[in-house]
């Protein structure tokens, strides 16, 4: 893994927070960012997109798209991963972190919000009751959002508040019955819909080390095992890998993939946290967003 | 639809407390009645517009002198376009490898391009998938990534740009304005470019609701689950009458019928349907499919903003809609079979 240094260099500027090139920096890339340089053992690197992140909290801890458009708030749940990694990287209590009151608040913020539920109906496949988190609020709860949600509240070592397992019900009825996921639903009218990359991979990592019996979780490893190739495109082939990871079921290959899309990532107008994402999933179970969830549930 | 607030390219979203259709189409005329902008509201009122079929289509045909063929044939001043920026806007929603039914061909793209720019024109695909935060992956998944490579055009990822807010035009939804994208804001023209597909849940995905996807889903979401609970077809309408002006350009050779926009099977027809006013082209091609336009939420809830939908509004050039009229298989869902019309019933 020799290729990783100039990619991580890169990720302390703030052109490396963007979605794409020349474009302003955005919440998510910064945290992205933030998370990969941890996870490499730049953990002082990534005071810089940490404190950029802490810069444009709100009042009441939530944070916007970019420095711009104050809303949506869904990236806020991205910091608070960032701003955990930080600490327990740090190897210090998480009472006891840089930015413990940017977690407190971001996560009181967290709370607050709460995907609208649906009266069940014949229609949808999932079930629509269920409490997780939306993409804005005031909508339905969807897969995404809620799966980081579920790695920030266990992250911080509240995996057995109400909310949390709320959610895990959530997102493991979100499952496909025949494996994989996709934004949020399963069937509709009776048809079972196409499971995605990204999804599926966020989806292993919030349900990672929980113990679930459910059949549907090993069909969804078996589903990104069957189906990954090497030419995926950057985002979804990490995530897919980042799943794979929660399984130790990485491909031998994967690191050759995860150094091409990253090189691929400099041809002009390209998806840049494809760069942090390959970062992130070349570290296989090292991961921050492997290891973090269970850091503080294993020392509870 | 209708009853649901469902998303509109898919599959599902979670309904707001249901609404009869009768209702909708009802409580949506009355507000454009009264809220409509006067300009949109008097062309919508006083025109007739213009449609242009093309049949006997393939990917591998001469698509450049058809298109170009449909649009002038519809009215389009091509003079008008030296110098302006043209966004053509292609459907993306959940490209799959195996499924090429249901995004729109890469050849269709090619050919419009070489069109625009023969024209003087600046253009550039964008698209804001509405299912898949990758927006790489469904370009490879499409394969129209693949053609913007070959072709050197410029694309937009519209999910992820800088964003601006525009007053909502339509006003039939209760948004005060929608989010665009930095491209969509540039553009002179949006041109949509959907493929014909059935919807499962208000029968029809054609060139209005193609623009959905011109909405970032940084804004809105994955799905763009904001103007579901807007409603989807108050929303639609808001959307076109918010855009700069709009074209269509449809890629009928290989549709979607069945359970579309996603899941349907493929149905060759060969048609390529050009327009000036999407309504008028979306109307004409829900009457080729077997449905009756009046019906179709959107299309109904923006008859009095947009454009019209009666088939003596809509001047037929090329081939006309009966030849080609093929009814398209639908869900046997009882909001889609009230959808469906006899020909003659089309016709009036």
């Amino acid at each position: 893994m020799t290729w990783t240094a100039p990619f991580l260099d890169h990720l302390a500027e703030p052109a490396a927070w963007a979605y794409r090139s020349g474009q302003a920096p955005a919440t998510e890339p910064a945290a992205l960012a933030a998370l990969a340089l941890i996870g490499h053992a730049r953990p002082d690197v990534a005071r810089a997109p940490l404190d950029w992140l802490a810069s444009l909290q709100a009042g009441d801890g939530r944070i916007g798209i970019d420095a711009l458009q104050k809303e949506p708030n869904w990236p806020t749940l991205w910091a608070i991963l960032a701003w955990t990694a930080h600490a327990h990287a740090s190897s210090v209590p998480l009472a006891k972190s840089a930015y413990i009151d940017q977690i407190e608040l971001a996560l009181r913020w967290m709370l607050t919000q709460k995907g609208r539920p649906i009266e069940r109906s014949r229609e949808l496949g999932h079930d629509s009751t269920l409490v997780g988190w939306p993409w804005v609020a005031s909508t339905h709860s969807w897969l995404e959002p809620t799966c980081l949600a579920v790695l920030a509240l266990r992250a911080t070592g509240r995996r057995t508040d109400a909310r949390c397992e709320e959610a895990i019900r959530l997102l493991t009825d979100r499952l496909l019955p025949k494996g994989g996921a996709n934004y949020g639903n399963t069937l509709v009218l009776g048809q079972e819909l196409l499971a995605h990359f990204q999804p599926t991979g966020l989806v292993l990592l919030a349900l990672a080390g929980l113990k679930l019996q459910d059949e549907r979780l090993p069909k969804t490893v078996a589903w990104l095992e069957q189906n990954i190739t090497a030419d995926l495109p950057g985002a979804s082939l990490a995530y897919a890998l980042m799943g794979l990871a929660t399984a130790d079921k990485t491909p031998p290959a994967a690191d050759d993939w995860l150094r091409d899309r990253a090189e691929q990532s400099e041809r002009p107008n390209r998806f840049l946290p494809v760069r942090s994402l390959a970062l992130l999933a070349a570290l296989g179970p090292r991961n921050p967003l492997v290891t973090l969830p269970r850091a503080l549930e294993y020392d509870a | 639809m209708t009853s649901h607030n469902h998303s509109p390219e898919s599959n599902a979203t979670p309904p707001t407390p249901p609404v009869s259709r009768r209702g909708l189409l009802i409580g949506a005329a009355v507000a454009t009645t009264f809220a409509v902008g006067y300009p949109l509201a008097r062309r919508a009122l006083a025109s007739r517009e213009s449609v242009f079929i093309a049949s006997g289509q393939k990917y591998d045909g001469d698509l450049v002198r058809t298109i170009r063929d449909g649009l002038i044939a519809s009215g389009l001043d091509a003079a008008s376009l030296r110098g302006k920026k043209v966004l053509l806007k292609p459907n993306m929603v959940e490209p799959a490898r195996d499924r090429p039914q249901m995004t729109t061909h890469p050849a269709m793209i090619r050919a419009a391009n070489e069109v625009f720019r023969s024209w003087g024109a600046t253009v550039k695909v964008g698209e804001a998938p509405g299912h898949i935060r990758d927006t790489e992956f469904a370009l490879w998944a499409s394969r129209i990534g693949d053609a913007l490579d070959a072709d050197q055009i410029p694309f937009g990822d519209l999910n992820y740009e800088e964003v601006g807010f525009v007053a909502n035009r339509g006003k039939v939804s209760k948004l005060p304005g929608l989010f665009f994208p930095k491209s969509v804001l540039e553009a002179d023209y949006v041109v949509s470019m959907p493929k014909l597909k059935t919807h499962h849940w208000v029968g029809i995905t054609c060139a209005m609701k193609n623009l959905y996807g011109t909405l970032p889903g940084i804004k809105y979401g994955w799905p763009k689950n904001v103007l579901h609970h807007a409603g989807i077809p108050q929303t639609v309408v808001d959307i076109n009458a918010s855009l700069p002006k709009t074209l269509a350009i449809v890629d009928g050779i290989t549709c979607m019928e069945g359970d579309g926009p996603i899941l349907g099977s493929p149905k060759e027809m060969g048609l390529v349907v050009c327009g000036t006013c999407p309504i008028a082209v979306d109307a004409t091609c829900a009457r080729i499919m077997g449905l009756l336009p009046e019906l179709v939420p959107y299309l109904a809830a923006g008859r009095r903003l947009l454009g019209p939908l009666e088939e003596w509004r809509i001047e037929q050039h090329g081939d006309r809609w009966q030849t080609h009229h093929n009814p398209f298989q639908i869900l046997a869902e009882p909001h889609l079979l009230e959808m469906q019309a006899r020909s003659d019933i089309l016709a009036t």
